[in-house]
């Protein structure tokens, strides 16, 4: 059930929904789900499907936002290894500076899989199995 | 009685039936739901209704105020706003007409 909440939130944050929207849309689908008895597929299908239903908003998500700044960081920290290289006259491909070219490229995977899993969160406060009164 | 009709129907027919529905009684989103299933309205799914209202919603038409008087986290009870109200009222005249003009050319089926 988690899983489905997360695929929701993720694709609402691709949409640029606000976080207080995705936690309002994840209280009123849980309480809906609750109420009717159905499980959440049944009641709002495929879960990107129905995020994308919603209108699109400006917020910017915050795992694209890390995506971008880590792959600006790899950039950065390539240019300065190519750099310093030329300076000294040294060949980045072999030896113990090829390590700048691994680093900027794990910086980029770490970049991805980190706002992969940043734009998947729960929102704070949300309490997908709270027991309530509906 | 079948009160079943095609989806095509429920995409334009939805706006005047929910915003009648608010209009009437500010609901949250599931009692909106069995409102309109209680009155004949059928076909209507919370995968349809939520991102329906949160369209409303970016129109104007409809806003919400939260809910804490149950256990949990707050709900959201939406109401129709003065903009939707205005338009639903040229909902309706548009509905009317177009209800009339239908009568007339289905009434006429058969008749020559």
């Amino acid at each position: 059930m988690k899983k489905y909440y997360r695929q929701v939130a993720a694709s609402l944050r691709q949409r640029g929904v606000a976080e207080g929207e995705i936690l309002a849309t994840l209280n009123d689908i849980e309480a809906h789900s609750r109420h009717s008895g159905k499980p959440l597929e049944e009641e709002f299908g495929d879960a990107t499907a129905f995020a994308e239903q919603f209108p699109r908003g400006s917020a910017k998500p915050a795992g694209r936002r890390f995506t971008v700044i880590m792959t600006v960081l790899a950039a950065v920290f390539l240019v300065g290894s190519f750099v310093a290289a030329k300076l000294f006259g040294t060949d980045l491909r072999v030896g113990a500076l090829s390590i700048p070219l691994f680093g900027a490229v794990a910086i980029i995977v770490i970049g991805t899989i980190g706002g992969f899993m940043i734009d998947r969160r729960l929102p704070k406060n949300f309490e997908g199995s709270l027991p309530r009164e509906y | 009685m079948d009160n079943r009709w095609s989806s095509d129907w429920n995409r334009v027919t939805l706006p005047l039936a929910a915003l009648h529905a608010l209009e009437k009684e500010s609901s949250h989103g599931y009692r909106l739901l069995e409102r309109l299933t209680a009155s004949g309205y059928p076909g209507i799914t919370g995968s349809t209704l939520y991102p329906f209202l949160a369209r409303l919603e970016s129109q104007g038409w409809v806003q919400h105020e939260w809910d804490h008087s149950t256990n949990g986290p707050g709900r959201k009870i939406f109401s129709v706003t003065r903009s939707g109200s205005d338009h639903l009222t040229a909902l309706t005249a548009e509905w009317l007409r177009v209800q009339a003009t239908l009568n007339d050319i289905v009434s006429s089926r058969g008749n020559g």
